[in-house]
């Protein structure tokens, strides 16, 4: 004769372990033992409404399907919760016989926990725009519902709405940082145009801060844009990086300024993103403050003025900006998200006629006038000064 | 069970030049100044350190100037004192400032 619900539950219970939630509680607070994997079964919905910290989200219906991939160690101890501890005994049972080892079944359940006043967590909050706009970075575990939020909650500045700033800008507003700071005192030329993609024709002559913000808007209402029409200086750099960004993204476009954005940023502790480019080369690195080599490490002197053509000199292949650009941009979502590894103390290269990247392996300079061990740059200096005596 | 079979390879110390040849990679501006992104160089006897190669490069190539430039020897920047080997692969990477 078939089993009723109340045999097979009966079956279930006989055979799954179970922990109380006080002791569960004991259990996540001591952190002398390694913590127990905690796998919540209940649907979206319910965890939406608040889950225990730390928790997996695998709902019932998908745990045999998913259960390898998120759960890969099939040693761990796992303690399974759901609301009142009925479809976690079933889950409990469903990984024992997947051949986990050590599975627990939260009892009673999350109704009790919150009950309880334990503690607990929300998952971030996301309008249906939200979530349709940024669904296939929510479907990345990397990045996830925490790692938009914390995208959402970012602050980038961009040093330069120009050929570098341009895409990063786009990509960056696309991917939902939250502020972008943008400091460029010039306006939008039509020779522009042939790479500064934020620019458009009919914005011609408007000031580029101005031109960039209504693309930004327009590309995402959910970036609040903060415009700089003003060139950086010793004088307005303390201002204008005292803002609490998270990240830095350089995109200027003369040596004085690169030299005055590494000593702001070290005074500061604000990472930069370094983009550089000369025809059809570029160069990107990560200077992660007094962890990695900064700017004056790498290049401790500027090259004589007369060797430091600009692009309005000698030119630029377009689209270059677009590789460095997004490059640049890649590393700052890194960065926010803490994935991956940066390119701190690595200088890549791109050249683009060989189609070739090359990454140089670069050390802390522990004679750096900036950020060695007996730093002697504590002020701004004269900038131009310094890259016109070289 | 696998066998291997080594293929004849070219030492880059086995050649005319008594095998003291260092690959030698010009980035962005310094392309233009020697007229061509790399070239083979032929290290002298004796202990060659990274300022010493650079004063050989200018000598070689008057054109070509080399300050504020970073050296990398084999993907790994280098200060001037570091030594300089047959085989190394030489990266002359100067600062740009596009942007």
């Amino acid at each position: 004769m078939a089993k009723t619900y109340s045999d097979l539950f009966a079956d279930v219970r006989s055979s799954v372990r179970t922990i109380s939630l006080e002791d569960l509680k004991a259990r996540l607070d001591d952190t002398s033992r390694p913590r127990p994997v905690l796998v919540d079964v209940r649907e979206k919905d319910e965890f939406r409404a608040g889950y225990i910290p730390g928790a997996i989200h695998l709902p019932r219906g998908f745990l045999e399907m998913q259960a390898e991939q998120k759960l890969p160690d099939k040693g761990a101890e796992i303690v399974v919760y759901c609301a009142g501890g009925t479809r976690s005994a079933f889950a409990a049972k469903t990984l024992s016989d997947l051949g986990y080892e050590n599975v627990l079944s939260a009892n009673p359940g999350f109704v009790r926990w919150k009950d309880l006043r334990f503690p607990m967590e929300e998952p971030p909050k996301f309008t249906d725009a939200q979530l349709e706009r940024y669904s296939r970075h929510l479907l990345l575990p990397e990045v996830g519902e925490k790692g938009q939020a914390k995208l959402l909650g970012s602050k980038v500045l961009l040093l330069g709405a120009g050929g570098l700033g341009s895409p990063a800008a786009l990509y960056l507003a696309a991917a939902g940082v939250g502020t972008i700071g943008l400091v460029d005192a010039d306006v939008v030329d039509a020779s522009n145009l042939q790479r500064q993609i934020l620019h458009a024709t009919s914005r011609v002559g408007m000031p580029k801060v101005e031109s960039a913000e209504k693309a930004i808007k327009d590309l995402n209402p959910d970036v609040k844009v903060l415009s700089y029409r003003e060139r950086l200086l010793s004088d307005n750099v303390d201002r204008i990086f005292g803002e609490g960004w998270d990240v830095i993204v350089d995109g200027c476009d003369n040596f004085p300024t690169r030299y005055l954005v590494n000593d702001a940023s070290l005074f500061h502790k604000v990472p930069v993103v370094h983009g550089s480019i000369f025809r059809f080369e570029g160069q990107v690195t990560t200077f992660q403050p007094f962890e990695g080599p900064c700017y004056r490490c790498l290049y401790p002197e500027p090259p004589p003025a007369h060797l430091a053509p600009s692009c309005a000199e000698a030119g630029v292949l377009g689209i270059l900006c677009g590789i460095i650009g997004t490059l640049q941009a890649t590393e700052a979502i890194k960065l926010i998200l803490g994935q991956g590894d940066p390119l701190v103390g690595r200088l890549l290269t791109y050249d683009s006629l060989r189609m070739t990247f090359r990454t140089l392996k670069l050390r802390r300079d522990k004679t750096c006038p900036a950020c060695g061990e007996n730093p002697t740059i504590r002020e701004y200096i004269d900038y131009e000064g310094f890259c016109a005596g070289a | 069970m696998t066998s291997t079979t080594d293929a004849p390879t070219t030492d880059p110390r086995d050649t005319a030049s008594g095998g003291r040849e260092v690959q030698v990679l010009y980035f962005a501006a310094l392309r233009e100044q020697v007229g061509r992104a790399e070239e083979q160089l032929t290290l002298p006897a004796g202990e060659v350190r990274v300022a010493e190669l650079v004063r050989l490069l200018e000598a070689k190539h008057p054109q070509l100037r080399l300050d504020a430039v970073r050296v990398a020897l084999n993907e790994e920047f280098a200060d001037a004192s570091a030594p300089v080997a047959p085989g190394d692969v030489v990266a002359l990477i100067p600062p740009v400032s596009g942007g």
